[in-house]
């Protein structure tokens, strides 16, 4: 059984054998091999009956005479002369515009402060290290005893009656007015907690969700941060001077590249 | 015609030293279009647009056959007459039965393979040939007509395809095997030699 790949190679010796293009020794194997392999010969035959019809294929005479007229010449020498104009302006444009925006991506003082965001962001990573099993350290910059403050909230079921206590530990922490990090409820020492009964019973019990300590709520004068703020710049001004004129370059090179190509078309 | 001393007064801007090259070529240029295409029309087009490159690039010819610079031309205008069919195909009008009625669901029309009909109507070895020719890839079309209809040498092709001498050789061999293939379907239209090879089977 021939692979295609001997076939094809077989194909090829007689097509160049028909056109009698085989080198001397290439040429003695190739017809020994002929006179032992039915198959290869009637190949040959076929091929050689196609090359035949195809060089009795009748042929055609112009319809017309092709040459060209003087106004026709004029015409063709004016779009030449142009045509190379615009190809230059289109090509030196575009490459502009590409080194503009290589700029305007180097120099923005956007893409430039990705650094800068790249260290908040292990800030971060450095943050959480701070968190014992996987919960946030507790801050409180109020007096406890007063009222459960922070801006407690958000879903979910009734805390139990562990969780209810728990947090009685975490805020009853002693009473400084200084911020006091603590760790979260397992990691408190068990002196302290065993001290954390009595003033437990002076607390309004806690329904709901657990809270989550954040920002103290703000008042209505104090001015609030809106984080979408940004995105709410206008178009204009957030494009920076090197985007500008790439822009203006690559429109110049799109409309000197179809400038060429109309040149080019024209007759 | 003394080629030689027409194309560098044709270069110097001499209309007529040019439009005698061109009296010299069209034939070839139409011919080599015309099989390319299939169509005459297109060939007409394809053959003027190639002459019309050609006269705008003469500044750019270096030497080397002029002929093979010239037919380059064809091919590459033939080749853009391609692309452009290809992304704009013609939907071919309902054909007409004896009676100038429309043929109800050609099918036909849709596939490569000479149908019963489309034999009997194909009574022309020229025909069957164009037929044969239109199911070949371009690359490997134009490699074919150049060898086998032209009678061109495998290095005046290799040099207006710009192909390399091997590639040449390979495409052609393809293409024959293809056009072999094809033509099986119009037995009656070939050489009495390939007949008798057929019957011998």
């Amino acid at each position: 059984m021939m692979t295609t790949r001997v076939k094809n190679e077989i194909l090829l010796t007689i097509s160049t054998y028909l056109d009698d293009r085989l080198s001397g020794k290439e040429k003695e194997e190739f017809e020994a091999h002929l006179s032992s392999d039915r198959e290869t010969r009637e190949m040959l035959e076929s091929l050689r009956a196609v090359k035949l019809a195809l060089s009795q294929a009748p042929r055609r005479t112009a319809p017309r005479n092709f040459t060209l007229t003087q106004e026709i010449a004029r015409k063709i020498k004016r779009n030449a002369g142009v045509m190379p104009v615009f190809r230059f302006v289109s090509a030196t444009a575009a490459v502009t515009a590409m080194l503009l925006f290589a700029f305007s991506y180097l120099f923005n003082p956007i893409t430039a402060a990705a650094p800068m965001a790249k260290s908040a962001q292990e800030n971060g990573i450095r943050r959480s290290a701070f968190e014992v099993n996987g919960q946030p350290v507790i801050i409180t910059w109020a007096d406890p005893y007063s009222s459960i403050g922070g801006m407690g909230g958000g879903g979910g079921g009734d805390v139990d009656a562990k969780s209810a206590e728990s947090f009685s530990l975490e805020s009853l922490a002693p009473a400084e007015s200084a911020p006091v990090a603590e760790a979260a409820p397992a990691a408190l020492p068990p002196e302290l907690q065993a001290e954390s009964p009595v003033l437990d019973a002076e607390l309004p019990s806690i329904t709901g969700s657990g809270p989550i300590l954040g920002v103290a709520p703000s008042s209505a004068d104090e001015e609030s941060w809106d984080p979408s703020s940004s995105e709410k710049l206008p178009f204009i001004q957030m494009l920076d001077p090197w985007k500008i004129a790439g822009l203006a370059f690559l429109t110049v090179a799109i409309l000197c590249g179809m400038g060429a190509i109309l040149a080019g078309k024209k007759k | 015609m003394d080629e030689q001393a027409l194309i560098p007064d044709s270069q110097q801007g001499d209309l007529n030293a040019f439009n005698r090259l061109v009296l010299a070529y069209q034939d070839l240029a139409f011919n080599i279009a015309y099989r390319m295409l299939g169509d005459e029309a297109r060939a007409e087009e394809c053959t003027q647009e190639a002459f019309f490159s050609a006269y705008r690039h003469l500044g750019s010819y270096r030497g080397g056959s002029f002929k093979a610079w010239v037919l380059r031309m064809v091919t590459n205008a033939c080749y853009d007459e391609l692309r452009r069919r290809k992304r704009r195909p013609v939907i071919p009008l309902e054909p007409l039965n004896d009676t100038d009625e429309e043929i109800e669901s050609p099918a036909w029309l849709a596939s490569s393979d000479p149908s019963p009909e489309e034999v009997v109507h194909l009574k022309e070895l020229d025909t069957a040939i164009d037929h044969c020719l239109s199911t070949l890839l371009p690359d490997f079309r134009s490699v074919v007509i150049l060898v086998d209809v032209q009678n061109m040498e495998y290095e005046e092709v290799s040099s207006i395809l710009k192909s390399p001498l091997g590639t040449i050789k390979s495409r052609l061999a393809r293409a024959r095997q293809k056009m072999r293939d094809c033509l099986q379907g119009f037995e009656e239209l070939l050489p009495s030699e390939y007949r008798h090879e057929q019957e011998g089977k």
